[in-house]
């Protein structure tokens, strides 16, 4: 193939733009013209744009990878999917037919989980905020609760004396893993003493049994030895349990917060320098439960990823509507999807990839998304071919806390597809229109026009 | 002494291969045809038990057999020579205490050393010197002739005469008739074994023949019972029958008449006859080679007839195909089989007992990128988990890894750890990477320590990990066989096996939960109440019946409704449960529960292992395993017999196969299938490779133990939890309630079982209250089949006609005349009942329902027009027993239940009104009937589920729209108190039905789902959301909340039959026709239920069927139009 004709163009010299990776700014440009085999024209020819495209063969392949580092360390593992990452019917069928129990942290979510078909036995209800009518819910369909708080325990006491029977229940603890931040704000604290206290609580009310700890140190997790360390003060903590009260741990939940191969805004590093891999993560864990139960002995791990299971497999085409000059010569760009639909571009520098190869010096360019707000931006800094109107920009990974997290604000929120293993394309979420705008709107009579 | 008396009797029939005392008395019954030598072998018996008892042996003499029928046969070889007289019986006093003092050393040899049986070897040289001494005493008289009727042949052709003297022979009595009850009593023990019998008789008078020339001669041999014995010994009795042992048999036999021939020229100068000599000598010598010759099929004196040990040694081959060297795998997570037992490259040899794994990705390759680097490999370094616990006895950690693709031949074995197991043997796992063992020698490890990680040391050219048992704690030693335990391939849980080669496995951990569940306390009772068995009762009668029999009335209670196990310990240290009946073994081993087998014949505990012959103690979900259970256990009769033999040719009848799976923590599911064991109603579709015997359920209680047990329509429920057994040991049954468990053994085999092979007419009819009939079948029910239906068809056509014009008179006499010749008809009946009823003949109606009851014994429907008579002519007490049986078999039956209210209320018992109203109104918050019931009851205005006075006005507003059939307007006026109230019940359930009756289906499921959400433990609101999916066309919706609902309220009709709809819609008939044979039992002439079940035979293309079933809808329904619609399409 011959080489494409560029024609000539005069640019500044900047400097500080050199990088140590090689790639020379003004050239580099990536291109992404197909998902799964599936052509980006084709998808927005058929499901409009913006449009968020899953691919069943990365969620199924991410899952797997992760399942078998931990499970060929540890013999007893299950994985909760965290439903706040992405509560898409068709995402979480696919986590629970790869054998994940549901993890969800409202009642919403527990619903959603319920109507889904998943049994209550096999949810785990966390959060801080458990209605009392969600609680006897689940303490009726045998979910397993996870205690954030004595007022909870409280209730959970009071279910128990109205059924007549003992509940088992599992604790979340917050401790320091050695970590920053460390979340304090869940659960009970276990080097102030404060969880010992509130177990001897339960021990003293007779009505519950501890028969689970769980603890999350946060998201993102960059430093796999935190997990080392936390399991080992949980193990020790399971311990003391036993021998002290008598109860039995059968499951230590160890939360999730796993990283995924996206690009942290205040990291200098790109993910796959940056991010440890999963295998890395799996030998701290399997290694500190080795070393910390008795031989012989294992209780079930259970862990809540959530971002590392779905983020890379998601990704946000969207297109080029306008092309501008700021005030300062800076390249900008409209496109037709912005932080309404990318919440976690708050934090995350996106892959931008092109649909096509665009000719032409890259220079540094703003992406705008179409809300009338000053704060929509996708990203200020690319590097940027210039670019027709029309053309498709690909955002990756998306696949986490987008679809749970966008906004009905200004404009609708666009289709969900889904590319399957054989390159079928499924809608798994339609597009909205005005009717899902008002439909929970009343207009007074007197107010009609 | 009773006791002994039968053991004595039970070791004199062993001389035939019989088991049992009943055989000996009947033997002995058999020789009192020639009583002087019956009696001195009863005396020699005697003497030969006296001198036991009197020198401390006699439990020694009631152990084994030989001890009684050696005595026997030399008592009895001296009356059949001798003539009657006292010194002959002093003889015999003598003779029997001579071989007893044979039998006792010769067994201490042949048993004791060579695990040898002693057979009738002390006879043979007992009876020898008897021979010898006795033959020059001149007191003795020779005998006189027998008399005739015990010599004469019968007059039966040569062969066959032949035959049975050779039986006749062996007990002193050469003549057909001895023969003759002799060898029926084989018969009646065991076909193989009489088989056999025939087998030797034939191919050794064959041989002799050939070899004398004469074979009318080798026929008339009195000597032949030889070959017989033979046959037997070594056909069946001492191996496992089988075409392969028959051959040898065979071959043993053919080899008799030459020992025959020399014994008999050893008779020609010493005059002592051959007797058993020829037989003990080949029989012994054969078992010997084969011993010698580690022949598979030896049986390991196994109890039981041949037909029962084949079958038990099929069914554990099948069960148990592991080895007692039991590991776990060593590592955790889903490894490949690189390597197995002689695999193709380095398991060989001595070193064939060994596996070796790796771990591959979903392209078979084990490694990522190019697989140049040691750490591309996926298992490189992963940890491995020790397989058995035991003591580290050896531990090499130094030998440097190869690089991919070589190998190191000087140090084979590479960085190694070596556990002795203390069950005797070594295990050995190789290959570890450099340096990172973590065990030392001495250390004791658990199953599952962590010993080291993956490498590829030694003879490795990638990364792997092999592991092999062996004899002893060098390197390099010969391997054993073994197996591995508790783990998955795919979804299928294996609990003692070899993985193939290729095979992707993946240990599973013990769930503490199940494991709680299935511990059994020592000396814990656990009782449970029987549901299910009197339709079995009821089809049982009709069988009676049938036989000329008592039919039992259909108001008995149930036979035997509550049953107990006790838990105990039996010396090997498993575990049983102890029935008054039987003793069901079970035990837990390396992550599985087994039942392991069955004594005697109680049928709940065969029951109970059907139901659970095994199960994972690991939890996974979906998890899914077979086992298999002899078929003698599943059924019995004619089938068991015929399948007995037909598996000496097919091995695949000797047993059921179980499926089973989990889809609950507490809940397993089986199927179990037999090839020839097939029920005409069994579930199609899904099944039609093999046959459905039945299916089972076993639930656990939260507590622990089983909650409940169910195998086909039979269910065992916990009634209490599991106490201690000194407070309640079981008492001693009396022999009423043994004859009743006796029925119900029947019964199970009879109905749980197979249901009718589907052959005659008789024995299909049976089970015709049992499956549910399709609709011809209900019209046509005794048996005149499809001449007589349409005549009732006819009448009930008219009959229903002339209801609808008012006319009941008329509409009884349509019937009277059909109700004459059919009055046993259950329709015939179930309408009579009805039109009486409404006539106000409360006693006709009463005679009629009852009679339609009996006619289908598991009828729902019959029973609740039954309560409508009993009601009107106060017969309240009645009433209640039969809303009683309705609600036994369908708890949460709407009209069952409201009218056991109202028969409670009648009856002035309040309370127990209340609480069946309160429970119903849970289920119904908003139903009026119930609301006016409770009402009543507590003398007060009920408030329904909302107590607001604004929304009560508001409901009443838009009713009135709704039946002006404004919906909008009725919509409207529930509206404007949604905004206050968006959680209540009654606006939702209203705002639903309203949004479906106006056909905005979207909004009438997200009102019902309100609803549902606001009351979750209503039926009334989940029957209402299946309404708009179903317009929706949503079936799979339909199916799961349907299916959820079903969950709570098994038999609800209109659940069921909107469940049944969709499952049709979506072409699931298999499931759909389950539901529709369900619920026709309950209600066999139900127009729904028939039209459903003719538009699944429609779906199906099964146009005969759908004829009938539309036939039958038009005749309890002539308007139907979608009945006549479909007949005319056809």
């Amino acid at each position: 193939m011959t080489a494409k004709y560029e024609p000539p163009v005069i640019s500044k010299l900047q400097g500080g733009l050199m990088n140590k990776f090689g790639r020379g700014p003004t050239t580099a440009r990536k291109v992404c013209r197909e998902i799964d085999g599936v052509a980006i024209e084709d998808l927005v020819r058929r499901f409009g744009s913006p449009l968020f495209v899953f691919s069943e063969r990365k969620i199924r392949q991410l899952y797997r990878d992760l399942y078998d580092a931990v499970s060929r360390r540890y013999p007893n593992v299950t994985f909760g999917w965290s439903y706040k990452t992405n509560y898409l019917d068709a995402v979480c069928a696919i986590m629970h037919q790869e054998g994940a129990i549901a993890e969800v942290v409202s009642e919403m979510e527990y619903a959603k989980a319920r109507a889904l078909g998943v049994a209550g036995e096999r949810i785990i209800f966390n959060g801080p905020y458990k209605p009392l009518p969600a609680l006897r819910r689940a303490v009726e369909e045998g979910a397993m609760i996870h205690v954030d708080h004595l007022d909870e325990i409280c209730d959970l006491e009071s279910i128990a004396a109205k059924d007549g029977r003992r509940l088992a229940i599992g604790l979340r603890l917050n401790l320091d893993a050695g970590i920053y931040p460390q979340w304090s704000r869940f659960g009970f604290n276990l080097e102030s003493g404060q969880a010992l206290d509130t177990v001897k609580r339960i021990a003293g009310g007779n009505r519950l049994t501890v028969n689970g700890l769980h603890c999350h140190l946060g998201t993102f997790m960059l430093e796999p030895a935190a997990y080392a360390r936390q399991i080992e003060k949980m193990v020790r903590f399971a311990g003391e349990l036993e021998s002290q009260f008598g109860f039995a741990i059968e499951y230590l939940d160890i939360g999730g917060g796993l990283p995924s191969q996206n690009h942290l805004k205040a990291t200098y590093l790109p993910a796959d320098v940056g991010v440890p891999s999963v295998d890395e993560f799996a030998e701290q864990i399997g290694d500190a439960l080795y070393r910390s139960l008795r031989p012989g002995l294992f209780p079930k791990l259970i862990m809540e990823s959530g971002r590392a299971l779905i983020d890379e497999a998601g990704s946000l085409i969207t297109t080029i509507e306008a092309a501008k000059r700021l005030a300062d010569g800076t390249r900008a760009y409209v496109a037709d999807a912005g932080i309404n639909l990318l919440f976690t571009s708050q934090w995350y520098k996106f892959n931008v990839e092109l649909d096509r190869e665009v000719p032409g010096m890259c220079e540094n360019s703003v992406i705008y998304g179409p809300l009338c707000m000053n704060i929509d931006v996708i990203d200020e800094g690319l590097q940027l071919p210039p670019l027709r109107r029309g053309t498709r920009l690909v955002v990756s990974p998306v696949g986490a806390y987008n679809n749970t997290q966008w906004m009905q604000f200004i404009a609708y929120r666009p289709a969900v597809v889904l590319v399957g293993a054989e390159g079928q394309v499924d809608v798994i979420r339609e597009a909205e229109d005005l009717s899902d705008i008002v439909r929970r709107e009343k207009l007074p009579e007197r107010l009609r026009l | 002494m009773i006791e002994r008396l039968r053991t004595i009797l039970a070791g004199g029939a062993e001389v035939l291969f019989l088991q049992g005392c009943c055989y000996g008395a009947i033997l002995l019954a058999v020789l009192l045809l020639n009583p002087w030598t019956a009696l001195l072998g009863v005396i020699a018996v005697l003497a030969a038990y006296a001198f036991a008892w009197l020198v401390g042996w006699e439990s020694r003499f009631l152990q084994a057999g030989y001890y009684v029928y050696n005595p026997l046969l030399v008592g009895m070889l001296l009356g059949f020579r001798f003539a009657p007289s006292l010194l002959v019986c002093l003889m015999a006093i003598l003779a029997g205490i001579f071989t007893l003092l044979l039998t006792v050393p010769l067994a201490k040899l042949l048993a004791a050393r060579w695990r040898l049986p002693l057979l009738s070897l002390p006879f043979s040289l007992a009876g020898a010197a008897v021979c010898l001494a006795t033959a020059h005493l001149a007191q003795l008289k020779a005998a006189p002739p027998l008399p005739a009727l015990l010599t004469s042949d019968l007059g039966l052709p040569l062969w066959l005469a032949g035959f049975f003297n050779a039986f006749g022979s062996l007990l002193f009595a050469p003549g057909a008739l001895v023969g003759l009850l002799v060898s029926l009593l084989v018969l009646r023990h065991s076909r193989i074994l009489f088989l056999l019998a025939v087998m030797g008789y034939g191919v050794g008078a064959l041989v002799k023949g050939l070899t004398t020339g004469s074979i009318s001669a080798a026929l008339a041999d009195g000597n032949s019972f030889n070959y017989v014995l033979v046959a037997m010994a070594l056909g069946s009795t001492f191996v496992v029958p089988s075409l392969r042992s028959t051959l040898l048999a065979a071959i043993g036999v053919a080899a008799t008449p030459f020992i025959l021939a020399a014994s008999a020229a050893l008779e020609q100068r010493t005059g002592v006859p051959p007797m058993t000599l020829p037989f003990c000598l080949i029989a012994l010598g054969g078992i010997l080679l084969l011993r010698v010759a580690k022949y598979s099929l030896l049986a390991s004196g196994a109890a039981g007839t041949p037909e029962e040990v084949r079958e038990n040694w099929l069914v554990e081959r099948r069960r148990y195909p592991g080895s007692w060297r039991t590991l776990a795998l060593p590592f955790s997570g889903r490894w490949t089989v690189w390597q197995g037992f002689n695999g193709r490259w380095t398991h060989r040899g001595p070193w064939r007992h060994a596996y070796d794994f790796v771990i591959a990705d979903e392209q078979g390759k084990t490694y990522r990128g190019d697989g140049s680097r040691l750490h591309d490999y996926y298992c490189y370094r992963m940890p491995v988990l020790a397989p058995v616990r035991g003591r580290v006895v050896k531990v090499v950690n130094d030998v440097e890894e190869n690089l991919a693709g070589n190998v190191n031949g000087e140090r084979n074995w590479g960085n190694l750890v070596l556990l002795e197991d203390p069950r005797g043997f070594c295990v050995e796992l190789s290959h570890f990477a450099h340096r990172t063992i973590r065990v030392e020698e001495g250390q004791w490890v658990e199953r599952g320590t962590v010993l080291g990680l993956c490498g590829n040391s030694g003879y490795s050219a990638q990364p792997h990990l092999h592991v092999q048992a062996q004899v002893d704690a060098r390197e390099g030693a010969p391997t054993l066989p073994f197996s591995f335990v508790a783990y998955r391939i795919g979804d299928t849980y294996h609990a003692n096996d070899l993985p193939r080669e290729n095979a992707e496995v993946e240990p599973l951990a013990v769930d503490p939960q199940l494991d709680a569940a299935t511990t059994f306390l020592p000396d814990s009772v656990h009782e449970f109440e029987v549901f299910g068995v009197r339709q079995f009762i009821a089809a049982f009668g009709h069988f009676a019946a049938l036989k000329g029999g008592q039919r039992p009335q259909s108001g008995d209670k149930s036979p035997h409704s509550k049953i107990s196990f006790r838990v105990g310990i039996a010396a090997d240290g498993t575990h049983y449960f102890q029935s008054e009946r039987g003793r069901l073994y079970f035990g837990k081993y390396d992550g599985t529960f087994y039942c392991f087998r069955l004594d005697g014949d109680d049928p709940w505990l065969r029951l109970t292992m059907m139901a659970l012959p095994r199960m994972p103690l690991c939890y996974k979900h979906r998890l899914a395993w077979h086992d298999s259970i002899p078929l003698g256990m599943a059924v019995g009769g004619v089938r068991r017999l015929l399948a007995r033999l037909g598996n000496l040719v097919w091995p695949r009848l000797a047993y059921v196969e179980i499926e089973q799976k989990f889809t609950d923590r507490r809940v397993v599911e089986s199927v179990l299938r037999h090839p020839l064991l097939r029920t005409p109603h069994a579930p199609r579709g899904e099944y039609t490779t093999r046959s459905v015997v039945s299916t089972a359920r076993v639930e656990f209680d939260v507590r622990g133990g089983f909650a409940s047990i169910q195998v086909g329509d039979i269910q065992l429920i916990r009634t209490t939890a599991p106490h201690d057994a000194a407070a309640s040991l079981p008492q001693p049954s009396p022999k009423r309630k043994r004859r009743q468990l006796m029925t119900a053994t029947a019964i199970l085999c009879l109905a749980t079982m197979t249901a009718a092979v589907g052959g005659s007419g008789a024995t299909h009819d049976i089970y015709l209250p049992l499956n549910g009939r399709l609709a011809a079948a209900v019209v046509g029910s005794d048996g005149a089949g499809g001449e007589s239906a349409s005549p009732i068809r006819e009448a009930l056509k008219q009959s229903r006609q002339a209801e609808r014009s008012g006319d009941l008179a008329k509409a009884i006499d349509a019937l009277t005349e059909q109700s004459k010749s059919h009055s046993g008809n259950y329709v015939l009946n179930l309408r009579l009942g009805w039109l009486n009823y409404m006539s106000g003949k409360q006693d006709e109606a009463e005679r009629c329902y009852k009679a339609a009851v009996e006619a289908e014994a598991g009828s729902i429907e019959a029973r609740l027009g039954y309560t409508l008579p009993l009601l009107a002519a106060a017969k309240y007490r009645e009433a209640e027993a039969v809303a009683r049986e309705i609600v036994t078999a369908d708890p949460g039956n709407y009209y069952g239940n409201l009218r056991l209210a109202v028969a409670l209320r009648l009856q002035q018992k309040t309370t127990a009104a209340q609480e069946v109203v309160q429970g119903m109104l849970s289920a119904y918050p908003t139903d009026t009937g119930f609301l006016a019931e409770s009402a009543t009851l507590s003398g007060a205005q009920s408030s329904a589920a909302t107590s607001d006075v604004k929304i009560l006005a508001a409901i009443g507003e838009s009713s009135q729209a709704e039946g002006k059939g404004d919906y909008k307007a009725a919509i409207g006026a529930l509206d404007k108190q949604l905004h206050a109230h968006t959680k209540d019940y009654l606006l939702n359930l209203r705002l639903g039905w309203l949004y479906y009756l106006n056909r905005d289906y979207a909004k009438s499921v997200q009102y019902y789902q309100m609803a549902v959400t606001a009351a979750p433990r209503s039926i009334e609101a989940k029957l209402g959301l299946l309404l708009p999916l179903l317009a929706q066309e949503n079936y799979r919706q339909v199916e799961l909340r349907a299916e959820g609902l079903l969950q709570h309220d098994r038999r609800n009709y209109y659940g069921s039959l909107r469940l049944a709809v969709a499952l049709r819609l979506q072409k699931k008939y298999a499931a759909a026709d389950k539901i529709v044979q369900h619920m026709l039992t309950a209600y066999p002439a139900d127009v729904y239920w028939l039209s459903e079940s003719g538009l699944l035979n429609l779906a199906e293309e099964n146009k005969s069927a759908a004829k009938e079933a539309f036939a039958d809808v038009l005749s309890l329904d002539p308007d139907n139009a979608m009945a006549k619609d479909a007949l005319e399409k056809m």
